[in-house]
């Protein structure tokens, strides 16, 4: 009974969350990435508590209710109108309370992932079978996504051909790119690093190739980059 | 006295001609399983050069990443559209469903008849992807604008849809009619075998949701071949719109092949544990009219990272996960019934047993993916792969494998509990954890599926390999059990009637090897009278 | 019966032939008031490049009551924004007031109103027009009491300043000194409330029912738990970036329609099988 009441107060409290979120502005920047990973936490522990109940009661009464001679039957007993109620109501209960938890957890989490803060960077990602393109504006344009450290980035996306999708591991993040609509994601990179982003959508042919590096940089090496490369393409655009 | 003389009239031996033009729904379900394992066993093969083709980075057998991406559409589509779907509600629907109710056929033997040719028309379709140039690449999804643009002839997908389908719904309509109209006098709604409502549960879903996809796949096939623009968002079409429409078929699908796997296990268990199904109305009710309710809402959980709008994504995520409550009542019925049970343990027994635990692994796993925000990092990776093989692929197939050992001695008057099934099993048992939980540890770390190269992760090469071990005890385990069966089918020892001690309509009033009418006389079952009664009061 | 269908499919045939062509002459008429040598697809935005860019939300403009505001300020709600020129004696009047027609037809009959769900700002991106001109302008609208207050005009604060912020969403504009006019495209974007694009609808084509998806589309699905009738008619339609507005969804209706065959079929079956068992009992008992 308290676990229940403690998720439904839990679940209030996400409702309460949401609203609040939106109201704050500014203070420590999330991290979705170290969400995810304690909320996966949580999950895995959720889901290890109910795996191991069941699977020791399965074990237990399938070594127990073995036959002892051939001609024995079962002796479950008949349940009665209430017995039959309870045993349909309360697992519907615990079950709904479980889900109700879990779903305010899923839902806080899903409100830090949707909400850009404001002072993100923004770089359009466009997906082509089979290579990606990042423009950071200027005429700047690589084929390796590179980000500032300490800097929240919003990844505009689409593609002109097909269905592509653009997953960052690192930073446990992925979303559908595709022809007629724009799509976002936004990371927070937290440590100077190469990661690997994929494709995860199959696009044909080449749809396992088709992965490229997440350089971030710290803070003066992507500047001096970008102004760099901005100097470049400004000289190029001239011929 | 083999299985071909006694199912036929009068002694008679084995013509060709009278399985062809047959309307016994017995036999028909024979044609379904053999049609079944036939394209289960090149499915199979297909799965086993994929994880020979992932056991390292790099190319390795393939010619090019077409024929991997080709092998990865037959595999994924005949494993679910030639495989599970009609050996759970072809084969077992097929012979043992009017049996269950008493009936001394169905209720259209002659559409029956023609669906299962039907059937036979779709698995030569799509063996044919085979031989012809340019096999479809599209996966079983057929997601457009690839499916729409993809050099693959996307038309053998879409034809090979289209024929399963058509089978499908008529054999909806004749099972559901059937059972309406044609059970035993005294078997009412709440004495059924839990088998018989899981599949009507199933066909049900088919006969309302196949439609749907059978459209969405036509309009694919017009955009390709007849340059509409149906999907083309440049030209009004909205890109997204498929996979609504396939996942509204597709996602009820799964509770297709689940339900009626559900529905074989509990009466393999009852049967075995000689035990009535525990809280059977909040069973059938809750668990399988609660899946019923709810499955039409849920789709949108298979587009978690495809740009929905954000409140649908998470409004779906409630829908999703209440889901949990009907299937934790059917969960909480199977446990039951092993409760105070008398547990003679055979080979389908041991197949039972090991479904306990298939479910909870694939269903706990799902609980993590139903939420939005973890499935935007595990969405497209092996973690998925691995959840839905454990949940949909293993368990129903396990599933079925104990219903045709479970029913074995039915169809074919003799027994194929041999030391060679026993092995299989175990070798079955060991290979699928040994194959796919790998693939959950890697899904985690970022490892995306349907890749025939994985250069980037250099780290994961242990984890594919040892998944590709695991394929090749799958592998040996299915050849021991096929051949075991198809032995003993014609050499095994013969089987007692009724050698479960079953309570079942299919055991009691029905012989071994039933002929045409399934019943010496009329069924007519006392009041007292249910699947699950085994007499201890 | 069946000449009745026939003729019946014959007409509708017949109307989409003749109804497909017809949106043709209105479009060349609204090119043809360039009457110039150039190009009018210069002028065309490349909306797929610009679709959910972010304008610059600090641009800051002075109102007609000479009040100075930036675009953040108007982003409370979905934004129309119309770039024009106040002395312009062609397209920007007619545009303006086409916008005004179709947003008097929704007040009236449609889902969403201007002021409560969405807001329109015109701003002029020629340096010489003044407070002066543009009260000129926005009188000749004539706009009624209701719908003004959620109608902005203005003119740049800092006029260098909007090349740059239209050229950042593609929208290109030079005055043609043969001519004595300005050339630009006649186009009104869709902002939703953070300012990116989320639709273009280019002027002198579109039907009530356009401007309104188009709001729905830039509301991003923040609907209240009450406009979800909203949300669901807006499914019926998807946006054709070829013919530049709003088409049915054919794939949904078809896909809806293929939701009864199975239970007809399944409804037939019963009565057929009903039927046969009773003329088999019929038999018997004879």
């Amino acid at each position: 009974m308290t676990k229940i009441l403690s998720t439904i107060y839990g679940f209030a409290c996400g409702l309460l969350l949401t609203g609040a979120a939106r109201a704050e502005e500014g203070g420590e920047l999330p991290d979705p990435a170290a969400g995810w990973d304690h909320l996966w936490r949580e999950i895995i522990i959720d889901i290890t508590i109910i795996g191991v109940v069941f699977g020791i009661a399965a074990i237990y009464m399938m070594i127990r209710y073995r036959a002892k001679n051939p001609n024995d039957v079962g002796s479950a007993p008949k349940l009665t109108k209430a017995q039959a109620i309870a045993w349909a109501m309360i697992p519907a209960a615990i079950f709904m309370a479980d889900d109700f938890f879990l779903s305010a957890k899923g839902w806080t989490l899903w409100n830090v992932y949707r909400r850009v803060p404001d002072n993100a960077m923004e770089i359009k990602v466009t997906g082509y079978q089979w290579y990606w393109e990042f423009d950071y504006g200027d005429g700047v344009v690589t084929n390796e996504l590179n980000v500032p450290v300490g800097q929240p980035v919003v990844l505009r996306m689409t593609s002109p051909d097909v269905i592509h999708s653009f997953f960052i591991p690192a930073y446990r993040v992925k979303e559908d790119v595709m022809p007629g609509r724009v799509t976002y994601i936004w990371i927070n990179p937290r440590t100077p690093g190469t990661f690997i982003s994929t494709c995860t959508e199959y696009c044909g042919t080449a749809h396992s190739g088709m992965y490229t590096n997440v350089n971030a940089l710290v803070r003066e090496e992507f500047d001096s980059w970008l102004v760099e490369a901005k100097a470049e393409a400004a000289e190029e655009a001239k011929g | 006295m083999t299985a071909e003389t006694t199912t036929a009239d009068a002694g008679s031996s084995f013509k060709l001609m009278e399985w062809i033009l047959t309307t016994d729904h017995k036999r028909i379900g024979i044609l379904y399983l053999i049609g079944s394992m036939a394209a289960f066993i090149v499915a199979g093969l297909m799965a086993l050069l994929i994880r020979i083709e992932q056991a390292s980075p790099g190319p390795g057998i393939m010619d090019s990443p077409d024929q991997y991406n080709s092998w990865l559409y037959f595999h994924g589509a005949a494993m679910i559209l030639a495989f599970l779907i009609p050996g759970l509600t072809g084969f077992a629907a097929n012979y043992f469903l009017p049996l269950m109710i008493g009936a001394r056929d169905v209720a259209f033997p002659r559409i029956n008849a023609f669906s299962v040719w039907l059937f036979y028309g779709a698995i030569i379709l799509a063996l044919l992807s085979f031989v012809i140039p340019d096999a479809p690449d599209i996966m079983w999804t057929g997601y457009p604008p690839y499916s729409v643009t993809s050099p693959g002839n996307t038309a053998f997908y879409v034809f090979t849809v289209h024929l399963l389908g058509f089978s499908s719904v008529l054999g909806a309509v004749n099972f559901l009619v059937t059972v309406i109209y044609m059970r035993a006098p005294g078997i009412g709604w709440n004495k059924l075998n839990i088998f018989v409502w899981t599949t009507i549960a199933a066909l049900g879903l088919q006969l309302v949701f196949i439609p749907v996809l059978a459209s969405a796949v036509t309009m694919l096939l017009f955009d390709k071949y007849l340059g509409t623009h149906f999907f083309n968002p440049a030209q009004g079409g909205d890109v997204l719109l498929y996979q609504n429409l396939f996942w509204f078929y597709s996602h009820p699908a799964v509770y297709v092949i689940f339900l009626p796997a559900v529905g074989i296990l509990f009466d393999i268990v009852a049967t075995m544990g000689k035990n009535r199904v525990f809280n059977y109305k909040a069973c059938v009710y809750g668990g399988i009219g609660g899946i019923m309710l709810i499955t039409g809402e849920v789709w949108v959980h298979h587009l978690y990272v495809a740009g929905m709008p954000d409140w649908l994504r998470i409004g779906q995520m409630v829908t999703t996960l209440l889901i949990s409550i009907p299937v934790g009542l059917i969960v909480i019925s199977m446990w039951g019934t092993l409760y105070k049970a008398s547990i003679t343990y055979n080979t389908a027994m041991m197949y039972a047993a090991s479904c306990f635990f298939l479910v909870l692994l694939g269903g706990l796993t799902g609980i993590p993916l139903a939420l939005t925000v973890v499935t935007v990092h595990l969405s497209e990776t092996s973690f998925v792969h691995a959840h839905f093989h454990f949940i949909m692929a293993l368990f129903s197939a396990f599933a079925l494998f104990g219903g045709i050992y479970y029913w074995f001695p039915k169809m074919f008057g003799r027994l194929a509990d041999g030391p060679l099934a026993t092995a299989s099993f175990w070798i079955n048992s060991i290979g699928v954890n040994v194959t796919f939980w790998p693939l959950f540890i890697i899904g985690v770390e970022g490892m995306p599926r349907r890749y025939p190269d994985y250069e980037m992760f250099p780290q994961f090469e242990p984890y594919h390999m040892v998944a590709t071990v695991g394929a090749f005890m799958i592998a040996l385990g299915m050849a021991m059990t096929i051949i075991n069966w198809i032995w003993s089918a014609f050499k095994g020892p013969i089987a007692p009637e009724n050698p479960w001690g079953s309570k079942s309509l299919e055991w009691t009033h029905a012989p071994n090897c039933p002929g045409p009418g399934n019943f010496p006389e009329d069924v007519v079952v006392d009041d007292d009278w249910s699947p699950y009664e085994y007499g201890r009061k | 019966m069946k000449r009745a269908l026939r003729s019946f499919l014959l007409v509708l045939v017949a109307a989409v032939v003749v109804a497909g062509p017809m949106s043709v002459p209105v479009l060349a008429a609204y090119y043809k008031q360039a009457e110039s040598d150039i190009d009018p697809e210069i002028f065309k935005i490349d909306e797929k490049e610009v679709l959910g860019v972010r304008m610059d939300r600090e641009f800051s403009m002075i109102g007609a009551k000479g009040e100075r505001f930036t675009l953040r300020d108007r982003l409370n709600k979905p934004l129309i924004l119309v770039f024009s020129y106040y002395r312009c004696d062609g397209i920007c009047g007619a545009v303006n007031q086409e916008l005004l027609d179709l947003l008097v037809t929704l007040r009236d009959v449609g889902r969403v109103r201007i002021g409560e769900d969405f807001r329109v700002l015109t701003v002029s991106f020629d340096k010489n027009d003044n407070l002066q001109t543009l009260m000129e302008f926005r009188k000749s609208l004539q706009l009624d009491a209701d719908m003004a207050p959620g109608w902005d005009f203005a003119v740049a604060e800092n006029p260098e300043a909007i090349q740059a912020f239209a050229g950042a969403v593609g929208y290109r504009f030079f005055w043609s000194p043969q001519d004595r006019t300005f050339f630009h495209p006649g186009a009104f974007m869709f902002l939703s409330t953070e300012g990116r694009v989320s639709r273009i609808l280019y002027a002198l084509s579109n039907s009530p029912k356009d401007v309104e998806l188009a709001v729905l589309d830039a509301k991003q699905g923040q609907f209240k738990a009450s406009e979800i009738i909203n949300f669901a008619a807006s499914l019926c339609y998807s946006y054709n970036f070829k013919e530049g507005r709003y088409t049915y969804n054919i794939p949904l209706f078809i896909a809806a329609g293929s939701l009864t065959l199975g239970v007809s079929a399944f409804s037939a079956s019963m009565v057929v099988f009903r039927r046969r068992r009773k003329k088999r009992e019929d038999k018997e008992g004879s």
